[in-house]
């Protein structure tokens, strides 16, 4: 039936050139930005073998120092999972005035570099800040300490939980909860019940995110901590000190150990995205 | 009394969404809140849910003032017109979770689960999900849902209105079956008349967040008391005229009218309905009053598009018997005569509900 070849029969001449140009371009990009970098990163931190690169991570500072990130993470997870939920509900749900600017000032830690943004902690709590005669009349120690650390942290991750979670909250509207409310459910009851199971994908996603972002702060932690060894020095403080005194295999080892963190973080991301998409 | 509602009231910003309503639905009555769409149905059954606060009037449920009660408290079952199914929870979940959150003893909500899943059919399903169900099943899930805590009032908004028309029909006929056997005083919002001239007690027709009149499906079909209803109630033609001599004269028709409609108002419709017309052939004393311009065929009868002789139109809707008889045919003279028509004082715009 030769009318129906004709139809089958790409209307464009492709050039047959195009696609494995195409494919080994972009295969090039991600080999010189992803994989050849990060294979370097493997190679040289075991270049002196397994026994070396484990001594490294057992070291004092190194273990204080991965202690401090986690511990860093796992608060900034806590406290913007529960302000993020809140004020994702509040931007949803509620009208007030000022709702359009504060949607947008939710944002601004993605815009504003992290050094400035450390920078503005000095400001505010540091010798010459406005906040430091209260807080030294308090006794409270922030800048160069783990408040300040702590809310440099948490700054920088703020907006994940929030964007995770406000188009879910969106997609899924008023009517399972009142629903719920017909059936006798007071509010406690719907959102445990009927509102957070609704979300909780979304928002495991946006913890998922919060938690690398926080892994991985640098630059304002740098402004704030004063990267003291074995007190106020992160994982990632860490890698820049060892640069810095040219102890090439101990950067290399806690850098790895950063590295694949972050590969089963974002293992972990893609297995939520399924789950999010299967639920709406 | 099963539900009262007196002078309620809803304004959204400055519109007035629903106008100092007020109506009864008796103990175990099945009654439908019809209107077009946003004519402020809705409003009122949500109000009475307690979804929405009223502005003014008072709400009462088996005689007690529900007005300042929180929903919770209300004891309404509500079904959604999309449903509203908990996602993450299967059948049973969903059918269970008012008993659950109401503290009932878990035999009681197992035995309550199980006898509502028989009610709804649905006894093979109990482990499905909402997204595996068709839209007339998860519908009944909501109903049975709805019902599990025994409800003092059921209200349902649209419940059919997304569900396709062979569908419509069979839960339009299982709820009036449901309700005759278990009596909860329910109140259904439909913009479809069939649906509420079918299944429903009374009716409540709503227009412009005001009631236009409460009665039986038949008293509102035959004495409908304004034009909208009559229109909005079935197919009906609307003919235009004037007050003669203390008669309605439209066209060559004369009809009675209402002693306080005499009175400053010149201009005056008939609404007829297309039944209520007798066609006859024009022989002596049956002057030809019309020409037919069209005739369709409606599967239960006939349809006789007619010009009259002032160029207003008349349908007119024939048994096929009588269209036999009549022989007609198009471009004919016929004679017309209407046995019924109710004359209203003529709207200054008069919206275009007829057929």
């Amino acid at each position: 039936m030769p009318a129906e070849i004709q139809l089958v029969k790409p209307i464009i001449q492709r050039n047959p050139w195009v696609r494995p140009c195409l494919l080994s371009l972009v295969l090039g990009y991600i080999a010189f930005l992803i994989f050849v970098p990060v294979g370097t990163l493997f190679f040289s931190a075991f270049s002196e073998g397994a026994v070396s690169f484990f001594k490294v991570l057992c070291r004092w500072d190194v273990l204080h120092a991965f202690g401090l990130t986690f511990f860093l993470s796992v608060l900034a997870v806590l406290v913007n999972a529960v302000f993020g939920l809140i004020i994702a509900w509040v931007l949803v749900r509620h009208d007030f005035l000022g709702k359009k600017f504060l949607n947008a000032l939710v944002d601004l830690p993605f815009a504003v570099s992290p050094v400035v943004a450390g920078y503005m902690l000095i400001l505010l709590f540091g010798r010459t800040g406005w906040c430091h005669a209260w807080l030294q009349a308090a006794g409270i120690k922030i800048v160069f300490s783990l408040p300040g650390m702590a809310i440099a942290t948490a700054f920088v991750s703020l907006p994940f939980v929030i964007r995770e979670v406000m188009p879910v909250l969106q997609e899924i509207g008023l009517e399972e909860e009142q629903a719920a409310h017909t059936l006798g459910a007071n509010g406690w009851q719907t959102f445990w019940r009927v509102t957070f199971p609704s979300i909780r994908w979304g928002l495991l996603y946006g913890i998922t995110l919060t938690f690398a972002r926080a892994m991985g702060e640098f630059g304002a932690l740098f402004v704030v901590s004063g990267a003291v060894s074995g007190e106020t020095e992160t994982a990632t403080l860490f890698v820049f000190r060892a640069m810095d005194e040219r102890m090439y295999q101990e950067a290399y080892a806690v850098s790895v150990v950063l590295a694949a963190v972050s590969f089963f973080v974002l293992l972990a991301m893609e297995a939520l995205k399924k789950r999010i998409h299967e639920e709406i | 009394m099963g539900i009262s509602v007196k002078n309620l009231t809803k304004r959204f910003g400055e519109f007035t969404a629903v106008d100092h309503v007020s109506f009864e639905v008796k103990q175990g009555e099945l009654v439908a809140l019809l209107g077009p769409s946003g004519s402020g149905k809705s409003t009122i059954l949500r109000m009475i849910c307690g979804l929405e606060t009223p502005d003014e009037g008072e709400i009462f449920l088996t005689g007690e003032d529900a007005t300042a009660l929180p929903i919770q408290k209300r004891g309404v079952g509500f079904v959604f017109q999309h449903y509203a199914l908990f996602k993450h929870m299967n059948v049973w979940q969903n059918i269970a979770f008012g008993l659950e959150v109401q503290k009932f003893p878990q035999q009681d909500i197992k035995d309550r689960v199980d006898e509502l899943l028989r009610l709804v059919q649905l006894q093979g399903y109990s482990h499905h999900y909402p997204s595996q169900l068709s839209g007339g099943q998860r519908q009944r899930v909501a109903l049975a849902r709805a019902l599990a805590p025994k409800p003092k009032v059921l209200l349902l908004d649209e419940p059919f209105g997304a569900l396709d028309a062979k569908v419509r029909e069979e839960l339009r006929n299982w709820i009036r079956r449901l309700h005759d056997e278990f009596h909860v005083t329910s109140v259904f919002v439909t913009h479809d008349q069939n649906e509420a001239l079918e299944i429903s007690d009374k009716i409540v027709v709503v227009n412009q967040g005001r009631v236009e009149q409460i009665g039986t499906s038949q008293e509102i079909y035959e004495n409908p008391q304004s034009s909208f209803v009559a229109g909005f109630i079935g197919p009906v033609n609307v003919l235009r005229g004037k007050v003669e001599q203390g008669k309605a004269k439209i066209g060559q028709f004369e009809f009675a009218l209402d002693k306080n409609m005499l009175e400053g108002h010149s201009a005056v419709e008939a609404l007829i309905r297309p039944s209520d017309v007798v066609l006859a052939m024009p022989s002596e004393g049956k002057l030809p009053t019309g020409r037919v311009k069209r005739i369709s065929f409606l599967g239960w009868g006939i349809k006789v598009d007619i010009v009259l002789k002032d160029g207003q139109l008349l349908t007119v809707h024939l048994t096929k018997e009588r269209f036999q008889e009549l022989q007609l045919a198009e471009g004919q003279d016929v004679y017309i005569q209407p046995t019924d028509a109710k004359v209203f004082k003529q709207k200054v715009a008069s919206q275009d509900y007829s057929i």
